[in-house]
């Protein structure tokens, strides 16, 4: 029968979900929806209560009027993300006011469905995809209670209903999960959002650093195959800044120069050992999986020097890890490196060389008299460099809150504050041996990370951003050295927290930083983190690439009918519990020793042609069987006594009576 | 207990001549307190049989030939004004017995028929404004003709419900028919019926049937046959509650008189037709209240053992 009415109990679970489904969304939405929203939803509600009436023709223009206006020019493009996902909102809040009957609430019920699926276009964590299954139970609720009777009001039995439903369609919903094609980008539509990411930039100025160490937000988590290196020697590379102006570090002048001299593939090893001078030492291998966080920049972060890669990633001249497009979603990458290597050991470009050695001329006077004087003094590069590094071990303090510095910034910082953060001491350090004519650069990455034990994968936060020096030497070529670690080698063996002083703890990480400092906090965020990642690696990480390879390696081979026969034994497996249960449940009753016994008798006279008829007692029976075999009379009544004994009678004394005549019954 | 039985069967059979089933399902029906109806054509024997229940019961009874003008009053019984004490005095009815042989009940009109409701259920009567109470036992034996016949008002089905049983005697069996003819009339005989049981071993035989065994097995099959008369499309009305609790206290009876301590499903198909047929009418609206082909249908059509 098909029901015209609205069943009110549903009408209740569609504000409850609508509102649930909706709530992802506010974010994003322009005040004026959620303002149409809490008028449509009170008004709806007033009329649920029978207070009010329903909106008359000229009211719902109205509405949808104001509605496309606001569509028109609330948002500042049309055709993005955010217009499309507030024009369906729009639509789904209307239609709750407006909807009168019931497949017009079937029909609320299902844009709801489709609302839920746009707020994955927006978060995809595991936070969002547990919001996503509530919403979803909501609405299957919902649906449930608008297929119920009108009378019925048992909101557990409903709720129990949609939950099962639910879970019936869990399997399906994996099974789909693994065969279905991933499609990629079919939701590539630009957004309106703002990509602004906190993180490494591609220019570095004093404060910078300082101000990420305050963020707690994760940059990437890494796996590693083998053993964990040591946290000394956990420097991830990201940038090479050359270029100085005076106050801001940056790449080599033309960053797009660079990349047109990219290694995208592996297989040129030779040549990049012999050309580039980049010459692996064997012994220290180590494999590791990074998933990086959408950084909307195109650097990738490796442990110096990374020897394998794959897909759309290569590596410059610098040994920068670059990717072809931004990261503007999560990206996963696999990679070897060796940390024992040796690069451009044996000469530096002039090109290089320039590069690597050029320097503002009216900034830090003092400083660039002073490295000449004190290259003289010490005679060597090397002797220059530990007498700056002692100076910094000496006098200098690592510290959070830096006092502001000036014009000739490295000149104040080195000689009169000599308080400072790792970009004051990496874009000193780099600045006095250049004034002496040592080839130097700044690097700038993260260093350390926190091992989640839960899950043993290393976390990088923001507050691990970290910026240090390569100078180079001839025959030994690029070596890395970080001034922080003569000031707080803490801040190298250990982490930034246990580097920097009481007042300045407590910058650390922002407010979750700081939560963690008690133990269940962190352990609780260790959890959470442990748990989105593995949702990260293994179920969005699952892209086609690797349901390929999954499917080929299940399989044998990726033809059509391997997948397709695949899909049907798997989907066969799912539902023949099901049906099983089912069959199970049809089963006949295990037959009780006394009704065996009558199913035996039976069976013994139907051989006779004698069959009990329907309505007949054993009694009755038993004196028919005797008229026609006369001979058997006394074994047939004594079984139909003992019988009615047993039975009726509830005496069980005769049932051993019973069961020997019955099988002791020749005929 | 089975002495008994047989007593007043053969004590019964010397006025009413081959008709030791339906003696025996009378009998039945007044050990099970309940009242009863003798149907059939006229001619058959049904006041003999009302008759010689009553006599060998040993209990007071009163005879009312119900006609078409008779009126509650002519039952319960009416208060007339007394000259000598200036005061009204109830003349109790004939309904003041322990056996009432309604006779011919359903040629009266339904007003009249109805005045035996009360008394029927309750076991006492209302008249102007006062409650009195009947004799006990009290049992209502009547007889009626089949509906076909001319000049009846049918029975409603409430009061029908009342009616634990209904009997048919049908005709005599060409023996029985031929000894009848030979021997001299039998109804001479009633007078002479002996009473054959006391109020003591009534009550006796009552609370026999209360101890009866019910099994599983047996209130399984019981259950049965109450879910197809109102499951199966052929029957217009199932059997009622009431109606299921008859057909138990009566078969229990039945179990007694054959003496058993426990029911047995031929018990039940026993005495169903008797208890049960009246109580349901076909879904084809045939009304001739009969029931018997539904009754038939119903004991081949229910499984007995499960």
């Amino acid at each position: 029968m098909l029901i015209k009415q609205m069943p009110r109990q549903s009408l209740f679970w569609v504000f409850v979900a609508q509102t649930i489904v909706i709530a992802p969304h506010l974010t994003h939405l322009p005040e004026w929806i959620i303002l149409t929203w809490l008028l449509i939803l009170g008004w709806r509600i007033q009329m649920y209560r029978g207070l009010w009436r329903s909106p008359k023709p000229i009211e719902k223009v109205a509405l949808v009027a104001l509605c496309g206006v606001g569509l028109l020019f609330g948002y500042s493009r049309l055709f993005a993300l955010e217009p499309m996902v507030g024009l369906l909102v729009a639509a789904f809040l209307l239609k709750l006011l407006e909807m009168q009957q019931r497949k017009e609430l079937l029909l609320v019920i299902f844009i709801g469905f489709f609302v839920t699926a746009t707020q994955f276009l927006f978060s995809i964590t595991l936070a969002a995809t547990v919001y996503g299954v509530i919403s979803l139970l909501l609405l299957l609720v919902a649906l449930v209670s608008a297929n119920q009777d009108v009378r019925i009001d048992n909101s557990h039995a409903t709720v129990r209903k949609a939950a099962g439903l639910m879970i019936q369609s869990l399997p399906l919903m994996l099974l789909l999960f693994i065969f279905i094609p991933k499609l990629g980008s079919l939701w590539n539509v630009p957004s309106l959002k703002n990509a602004a990411k906190t993180g490494v930039s591609n220019s570095m100025s004093p404060g910078d650093f300082s101000r990420l160490g305050l963020s707690n937000e994760v940059a990437f988590r890494v796996t590693f195959d083998s053993e964990l290196p040591r946290q000394s020697q956990l420097y991830w590379r990201g940038l090479v800044f050359s270029n100085f102006d005076g106050r801001r570090w940056s790449p080599i002048s033309d960053f797009s120069r660079i990349q047109d001299e990219v290694l995208w593939a592996v297989d040129n090893t030779e040549a990049r050992s012999n050309t580039w001078q980049m010459r692996p030492i064997p012994g220290r291998e180590t494999r590791y999986q990074v998933m990086l966080e959408a950084s909307q920049q195109s650097w990738l972060y490796s442990l110096p020097m990374p020897i394998e890669w794959k897909g759309a990633t290569g590596l410059s001249r610098d040994m920068t890890l670059l990717s072809k497009n931004p990261i503007t979603e999560r990206l996963t990458y696999e990679l070897v490196s060796t940390l024992n290597f040796e690069f451009e050991p044996e000469r530096l470009s002039s090109l290089g060389k320039f590069q690597a050695t050029q320097l503002p001329l009216d900034f830090n006077p003092k400083t660039q008299q002073l490295a000449l004087k004190w290259l003289r003094e010490e005679g060597s590069a090397k002797g220059l460099m530990e007498r700056i590094l002692r100076l910094y071990n000496d006098k200098f303090t690592y510290t959070l809150q830096p006092p502001t510095l000036g014009r000739h910034s490295v000149d104040e910082f080195l000689w009169t504050t000599q308080q400072g953060f790792c970009e004051h001491f990496a874009s000193s350090f780099v600045f006095f041996m250049r004034s002496a004519g040592v080839p130097a650069r700044v690097v700038v990455g993260y260093q350390g990370g926190e091992l989640n034990p839960l899950d043993n994968y290393l976390i990088v936060r923001q507050k691990d951003a970290h910026a240090w020096a390569e100078v180079w030497f001839q025959g030994q070529g690029w070596v890395r050295v970080d001034p922080t670690a003569a000031v707080a080698p803490e801040r190298i063996e250990h982490s930034l927290e246990a580097s920097l002083s009481s007042a300045d703890v407590g910058l650390v990480g922002g407010f979750m930083g700081r939560a963690g400092a008690f133990g269940w906090v962190k352990h609780l965020q260790l959890q959470w983190d442990a748990s989105n990642y593995r949702w990260q690696r293994w179920v969005l990480a699952f892209d086609r690439n690797r349901q390929n390879d999954f499917l080929k390696h299940l399989l044998g081979g990726l033809q059509p009918w391997r997948i397709t026969l695949a899909f049907i034994s798997v989907a066969a497996l799912c539902l023949a519990p099901i049906i099983l249960r089912l069959l199970w449940l049809q089963r006949p009753p295990p037959l009780s020793p006394v009704a065996r016994c009558l199913l035996r008798f039976e069976r013994k006279l139907k051989k006779l042609g004698l069959v009990r008829r329907k309505g007949e007692t054993l009694g009755n029976f038993a004196t028919r069987a005797a008229e026609h075999q006369p001979n058997y009379r006394e074994q047939f009544m004594l079984i139909a006594k003992l019988y009615e004994r047993v039975v009726y009678g509830e005496d069980n004394a005769g049932m051993a009576a019973l069961k020997i005549r019955v099988s002791n019954l020749k005929l | 207990m089975q002495q008994l039985v047989t007593r007043l069967t053969a004590e019964i059979s010397k006025v009413l001549l081959g008709k030791e089933p339906q003696i025996k399902l009378a009998l039945a029906c007044l050990f099970a307190r309940g009242h009863l109806l003798i149907e059939d054509m006229p001619g058959m024997g049904k006041t003999t049989l009302a008759h010689a229940l009553a006599a060998v019961f040993g209990l007071s009874y009163q005879r009312i030939q119900f006609t078409s003008d008779l009126l509650p009053a002519d039952i319960l019984g009416v208060s007339v004004f007394d000259r000598n004490s200036s005061q009204f005095e109830f003349h109790p009815g004939p309904i003041f017995s322990q056996v009432l042989l309604a006779d011919e009940i359903n040629r009266t009109t339904p007003k009249t028929q109805s005045a035996l409701l009360e008394a029927m259920e309750e076991g006492q009567v209302t008249v102007e404004g006062e409650t009195r109470q009947l004799p006990q036992p009290f049992f209502v034996i009547a007889t009626q003709n089949p509906l076909s016949s001319s000049g009846t008002f049918p029975l409603p089905e409430s009061q029908l419900d009342r009616f634990l049983m209904r009997v048919e005697l049908g005709y005599p069996s060409p023996e029985a028919e031929r000894a009848l003819l030979l021997g001299d009339g039998s109804r001479t005989r009633l007078p002479q019926l002996k009473a054959c049981i006391t109020k003591d071993q009534l009550s006796i035989i009552s609370m026999h049937a209360e101890q009866v065994k019910i099994s599983a097995a047996v209130l399984d099959y019981l259950q049965r046959l109450i879910a197809y008369t109102r499951d199966c499309a052929d029957f217009s009305m199932g059997i009622s509650p009431r109606g299921a609790l008859a057909l138990l206290r009566t078969a229990k009876t039945w179990a007694v008189m054959h003496g058993r301590k426990h029911l047995l499903p031929e018990d039940i198909q026993s005495v169903l037709p008797a208890v049960v047929a009246h109580r349901v009418s076909e879904a084809t609206g045939n009304s001739d209240q009969s029931g018997y082909a539904l009754i038939d249908q119903l004991l081949n059509e229910v499984d007995v053992m499960s």
